[in-house]
């Protein structure tokens, strides 16, 4: 009986860490979700912001921007900063190597390509056969094609590495060489025909929320329910598919099967966000990384259903705040988001990098 | 109860084993030993479903073993192998909690009973006092005492160990050893592990496969297969074998003599002019 209670307090006492890292995170998404609606070429006062959220209906200026301009970009900032962190963490999982990110497994490259020929394709074909020259491309259809290309780059990988047992180290190789094929492919794609596109679709191609309305948040958040709630569906076998496939095996996971099914899951995660604001490089390597750092440094260890709440409100408020870092260091001009979150990710690579040598 | 009949292996056409039967007896300690790439691992690893003969069956009470639903497989029998990989960062318990997943179905967690599994697996391996330690934090003896308590707290019937007392120092194999010893006896686990010290198998095991280029040599209790002819025929040494007791028992004990080279006063002179 004593022992049941020593451990009882001995789990709370294991959790209190927990919950006030959660709260603390929360508290600064939550400061920095006003922040982002204050700040900004046109500074609002916060009870301006709070006067605009409260009134329905838009009637001045200050409404249009929290309405028009801020309020979704922000909001789409969280939700994608939660869609590339938990595809970061699950590839992480799956790959059993904290390098993996997105990009590594060709996702961001797929996706871009599909996006980039498909609008070029379109917009040709609607110049030639229709001689309409204002796109009228229906963008409801960006995250599928996006899903489409990254599970093409992805399939193409996983074949590729197949006949090794689908081994960590081979999948990221084989990731990296179809990741800088396709990236090559969209550059040239963009330059050789990108006529009217170029511009807009090299911005969009360095991560951008620049411009992004309800419309792209409510387009994504489908797949933010279906992918998280996924991911919780996953846990256990994400966390068995952490130990060598052996290990795995042996406490009777059909290994390829999880690994297949998780990194469908991420490459949906990761592309349909792709769709929507163009890769925002390395938040899927970042985020994990400091969530695991925290952890460790509160002595929880890395339990995956930890990591991943602390990596969706970590991956939220990174995006977040980057966004607002983007918009407001040189303003009135911005920095593209992925710009930003790149610079972050690359000496977090090499720290990463070198340890791992 | 597990039985492999008339099994072989080719790995890229070449043969690993060939035309192999062994039948595991229930609730023995059987220990499996050979010189370096005699199929050792490779026969644990098929015994335990991880890989498929090429030819033959293997079945587990009287079932081929990939007809088997792997969850339920993994409750009768659990494998630990050589050099198994976690995360640094996952706690001794969280990676013991990780035998229960046979349990689980898709949306529970770990039930009560469960619980008690872990702490059970963690008593008898001695971690209570680690289970809050990252694996990173641990001596090699002690990981490998978590990857065994993680294979304890599937309570499947069969325990497969392949080598479970590399990584340890002496004092430490023996405790391992002593621990399976005591699982056969009071827990009634059958166990089968490849082992690479003739003489710890002699001591801890009732029954002894010796193996040589993938074939079976000899197939018996130590007193049968521990032999001066066996061991010459094994590891192409020269040793004498005599009976030593452990408690209340008598086992085989086999120490190597000076090899035909050693006694020769001449053998170095080649090798010190080769070096000038």
């Amino acid at each position: 009986m004593n022992q049941v209670i020593a451990t009882r307090s001995d789990i709370t006492a294991k959790a209190w860490p927990f919950y006030g890292l959660l709260i603390s995170l929360f508290v600064l998404l939550v400061g920095l979700f006003f922040a982002a609606l204050c700040l900004g070429s046109v500074p609002l006062s916060i009870q301006a912001v709070w006067q605009a959220l409260l009134s329905s209906t838009p009637q001045n200026s200050e409404s249009n921007i929290l309405w028009q301009l801020r309020l979704p970009r922000s909001l789409l900032a969280i939700v994608v900063g939660v869609h590339f962190a938990l595809a970061g963490l699950i590839l992480q999982a799956v790959i059993r190597n904290p390098l993996a990110d997105p990009s590594i497994l060709g996702v961001n490259g797929g996706a871009s390509l599909a996006i980039v020929l498909c609008l070029l394709v379109f917009d040709y074909v609607q110049l030639q056969v229709f001689n309409l020259s204002d796109s009228r491309f229906n963008f409801v259809w960006l995250p599928a094609i996006a899903l489409l290309g990254g599970t093409l780059a992805t399939a193409l990988v996983l074949k590729l590495s197949w006949r090794q047992q689908l081994q960590p180290n081979q999948l990221a190789l084989n990731g990296v060489a179809i990741g800088a094929v396709l990236n090559a492919l969209v550059m040239w794609a963009i330059l050789a025909w990108g006529g009217n596109r170029t511009e807009t679709s090299l911005i969009w191609l360095a991560g951008s929320l620049y411009g992004r309305d309800f419309s792209q948040l409510l387009l994504l958040l489908p797949w933010t329910f279906i992918g998280v709630f996924g991911c919780f569906l996953l846990l256990k076998h994400l966390s068995i598919l952490q130990l060598d496939s052996d290990a795995a095996h042996t406490l009777g996971l059909n290994v390829k099967r999880w690994r297949l099914t998780s990194l469908f899951i991420a490459v949906a995660l990761a592309a349909s966000a792709t769709a929507v604001t163009g890769p925002l490089g390395f938040v899927g390597l970042i985020v994990p990384h400091f969530a695991k750092v925290l952890l460790n440094r509160l002595g929880l260890g890395i339990s995956l259903p930890h990591l991943m709440v602390v990596c969706m409100l970590a991956g939220a408020t990174l995006t977040l705040a980057a966004d607002i870092a983007s918009r407001t260091l040189i303003s009135p001009l911005e920095i593209p988001t992925g710009t930003l979150t790149t610079l972050m990710g690359i000496p977090i690579l090499l720290l990463l990098i070198r340890r791992q040598s | 109860m597990l039985n492999a009949d008339q099994i072989a292996l080719h790995y890229q056409h070449k043969p690993v084993l060939q035309d192999l039967s062994v039948s595991i007896a229930r609730h023995q300690i059987t220990a499996i030993v050979g010189p370096n790439g005699s199929g050792k691992s490779t026969l644990l690893k098929l015994l335990g479903g991880l890989i498929q003969p090429s030819e033959g069956t293997i079945s587990l009470a009287r079932k081929p073993l990939h007809k088997w639903r792997p969850k339920e497989l993994a409750k009768k029998l659990a494998l630990l192998g050589q050099n198994p990989q976690a995360p640094g960062g996952m706690l001794v318990r969280q990676l013991v909690g990780h035998g229960r997943f046979p349990y689980l179905g898709l949306f529970n967690t770990l039930s009560q009973h469960d619980q008690h599994a872990i702490a059970w697996a963690l008593k008898k391996t001695q971690l209570e006092e680690l289970q809050h330690k990252p694996l990173q934090h641990l001596s090699g003896g002690e990981r490998q005492r978590a990857w065994l308590a993680m294979a304890l707290a599937q309570q499947s019937e069969i325990l497969l160990l392949d080598e479970p007392t590399t990584y340890l120092d002496l004092g430490h194999q023996f405790q391992l050893l002593d621990l399976l010893k005591q699982l056969q006896v009071h827990e009634h686990k059958t166990i089968v592990m490849v082992l690479h010290d003739i003489n710890q198998a002699s001591q801890f095991s009732d029954r002894i496969i010796a193996l040589k280029n993938g074939s079976i040599v000899a197939d018996g209790t130590p007193q049968q297969v521990v032999t001066e002819q066996i061991i010459k025929q094994l590891f192409n040494i020269d040793v004498s074998v005599v009976p030593q007791r452990y408690g209340k028992v008598i086992k085989p004990l086999c120490l190597p003599l000076e090899t035909q080279n050693q006694l020769t006063s001449n053998s170095a002179l080649p090798l010190r002019s080769a070096a000038i």
